[in-house]
């Protein structure tokens, strides 16, 4: 539904473009060319409804309705409350108090009332009889002379728009169910927008905000779609329904293409088509360099939907199973029951290649609702992951059960996330032995062997990988998070994300003190995080004693040319300059100089597509 | 029918009135009314406020409504209370409203 009110500013932009070609620049985040129609997110504030155009309920739907709004002014009561008690120690009292108003006027009774009687007479759904009722309140208020009681309108309106989400199920513009294939535009989307996104039909990613690590990029990585983000005043340059191409090898999105540039692009998603074609007929060779070193490239997978490719890109198993989708946008927690098929259905589509199943990575900023709604200060320090596990025990081993019981059927290997400690590892292998007895007395089957590994993304886990070695079986460095938090850079943070840099020294030490440690205990190290899949990065990786790569299974085609193409010697000499570097730039430039000598073929085929 | 008649002697019998001048300086905006409702909504008694400039009527226990009273200071604003308790309510608003809502 469009606002009727649209602000001056964007229609005169909106004019200006209109039918005219216009380029915009980014940072590209996930590969690919697409062109498309265009699917607008407004900023997060939902429009009030008019009810001109809308379909009566029967006399029946009535009851439900108001049941419907009833329910959503709870929730939204719900979410107040926890948004001013989450603040209560940054703001001072008066600002506090915000919420207070904002707590009556979700509560107000004459408007829950009248909102009752307008779905009763007027057979109206529930989120336009509120609309209506609302919109009276906020013209009232707005003829009114006094200031102070016109700044209100602004409260009130933020009221409406929570509970009008609450009524839309919080799905903006329905992101589950698009109208047909389209590129998704908006300022940002978060977390839980990007799960409940509707895979059949998004073709592309483009926001505002965000980073090439944003959960976004990494949905479009998965899907093997275009993203691009930090596109600057884009948003407010195109609406719903416009003709957009997205070029997400070079980062350029291109608004109203005339038809010679869309021939233009036809053209170069043909090279890259015939470039996967020729991928794809190399699935089946061994990922080893020139002089005999295997490196694993296993395919990192957000849910059971991505199955068919492990095999598809010749992936060698699943080195991240990611468990957070079965936990988002629900109401209650999965069952073991639930969870079991799933990993079930994983290990048997593997094949026997292993399949590496990461126990809930939640928290942070990926909320989910089953788990209640936990607001943090500081939720990147906070209650994470294998923290969030051990502090809902229950929670945690209805996990740890489902995976041992479907370890019978494939190659599983449990991993833990976050790790900082060595009592917090201990911890939750303490956790698995009690889950394994407690499975054999229920007499269930499951693998009482099963390979356990941790990921290293927190330097304190890097620098303690000696000790923590010991306990494993395995380690997969999270670079994302390494680098985040080794950095103290917020990759989403556009102001600083420039900053965060993958090859900085420090975090090429940690890599390498991880790798070391692993070896000298007799264990293996793999990466998967975005880094495993980036070509500038390999021969460092492979050099500092990395031996498998997790990507997106898309990108494994290009790794196993790279790796097929250099040697161990080559890539340890890399490294070893990349260690020393005192920048992360001249670090990185030891790699892409060796590149550009020898390997020009490779690097170009990645740029152009 | 019996109960709802002796319902409505025992209303009469404890509705109470009264008018108060709102002396803050931004009058009754929304923090005040905030502040009133909040100790509004504690009592059983329903709650009415007119403002006797403009004759409008208000919920007493409706933030928007009371926020649509628009009553700056120097305003005279008559409650009614009905109910149970209305005593306690009527002289608890009351204050509230004479004592400028403990605004500096």
């Amino acid at each position: 539904m469009k606002s009727e009110t649209a602000p001056a500013k964007k229609i005169r932009l909106r004019d200006k473009t209109r039918k005219r070609e216009i380029m915009f620049h980014g940072i590209p985040a996930s590969p690919g060319i697409v062109y498309g129609t265009v699917l607008l997110l407004q900023e997060n504030s939902v429009e009030l409804l008019s009810g001109k155009d809308v379909k009566p309920v029967s006399a029946a739907q009535t009851a439900k309705e108001i049941a419907r709004f009833e329910k959503a002014a709870e929730e939204t009561r719900e979410e107040i409350r926890n948004l001013r008690d989450s603040l209560q120690a940054s703001l001072a009292a008066h600002e506090a108090n915000i919420f207070d108003a904002h707590f009556l006027i979700v509560g107000d009774r004459k408007l829950a009332d009248e909102v009752c009687a307008t779905i009763e007479k007027k057979f109206l759904p529930a989120e336009y009889a509120y609309s209506q009722v609302i919109q009276k309140y906020i013209s009232t208020i707005s003829a009114l002379s006094d200031p102070y009681l016109k700044e209100r309108v602004m409260d009130i309106k933020d009221v409406a728009s929570r509970l009008l989400a609450h009524l839309q199920g919080t799905a903006r513009n329905h992101l589950d169910k698009l109208p047909g294939p389209r590129i998704i535009v908006s300022h940002d989307l978060s977390p839980s927008e990007t799960a409940m996104l509707d895979r059949e039909h998004v073709l592309g990613i483009a926001t505002e905000s965000g980073s090439k690590t944003s959960h976004s990029a990494l949905l479009a990585h998965s899907l093997h779609i275009p993203a691009i983000v930090g596109l600057n005043h884009f948003v407010e340059c195109l609406e719903d329904g416009d003709k957009l191409i997205l070029d997400g090898f070079l980062g350029i999105a291109l608004l109203n293409p005339q038809p010679a540039t869309i021939e233009l692009y036809k053209q170069k998603e043909k090279n890259q088509a015939r470039l996967y074609a020729e991928l794809m007929r190399e699935t089946q060779l061994q990922s080893e360099t020139t002089d005999g070193y295997r490196i694993q490239l296993a395919a990192n997978v957000e849910s059971a939907d991505g199955l068919e490719d492990i095999k598809r890109f010749g992936a060698a198993g699943i080195g991240l199973f990611r468990t957070e989708y079965l936990y988002m946008n629900r109401e209650q927690l999965p069952s073991e029951a639930e969870q079991f098929e799933v990993y079930r259905k994983v290990a048997e589509a593997a094949g026997g290649q292993p399949v590496i199943i990461r126990t809930l990575d939640l928290g942070g900023d990926k909320l989910a609702k089953s788990l209640g709604t936990i607001q943090e200060q500081n939720p990147f320090l906070g209650l994470r992951a294998i923290r969030l596990c051990l502090s809902r025990p229950e929670l945690f081993k209805t996990q740890l059960r489902a995976i041992l019981r479907a370890g019978c059927f494939g190659n599983i290997k449990m991993m833990f996330p976050m790790i900082s400690s060595v009592p917090e590892l201990d911890r939750a292998l303490a956790l698995v032995e009690e889950v394994k007895s407690e499975l054999q007395n229920d007499n269930m089957r499951f693998n009482g062997g099963m390979d356990i590994g941790i990921m290293i993304e927190i330097p304190s886990a890097a620098l303690m990988a000696d000790t923590l070695a010991k306990k494993v079986d395995f380690f997969s460095l999270g670079t994302n998070d390494l680098v985040q938090y080794t950095l103290a850079i917020d990759r989403n943070n556009e102001h600083v994300a420039r900053l965060y840099e993958p090859t900085h020294p420090a975090v090429l030490r940690l890599i390498a003190d991880t790798a070391r440690a692993a070896e000298r205990n007799g264990i293996w190290t793999g990466i998967c995080g975005e880094m495993a899949s980036d070509l500038r990065y390999i021969p460092i990786l492979i050099g500092l004693g990395v031996e498998e790569l997790s990507m997106s299974p898309i990108a494994i085609g290009h790794a196993r040319r790279l790796i097929r193409k250099i040697s161990m010697i080559d890539a340890e000499r890399i490294a070893a300059q990349a260690l020393s570097a005192a920048t992360a730039k001249e670090a990185l430039e030891y790699s892409t100089d060796f590149l550009e000598r020898n390997l020009p073929e490779i690097l170009a085929a990645v740029r152009e597509g | 029918m019996v109960f709802f008649e002796k319902y409505r002697i025992f209303e009469n019998m404890s509705k109470k009135t009264a008018t108060f001048e709102v002396v803050n300086e931004r009058g009754f905006h929304a923090r005040p009314a905030s502040l009133f409702v909040q100790r509004a909504v504690g009592f059983t008694s329903s709650i009415e406020v007119k403002n006797l400039s403009s004759g409008a009527v208000a919920d007493g226990k409706s933030l928007l409504e009371l926020l649509i009273l628009a009553a700056p200071k120097g305003t005279r604003l008559e409650i009614t209370v009905s109910g149970p308790d209305a005593d306690g309510a009527l002289s608890t608003l009351g204050e509230m409203i004479t004592g400028g809502f403990d605004e500096e």
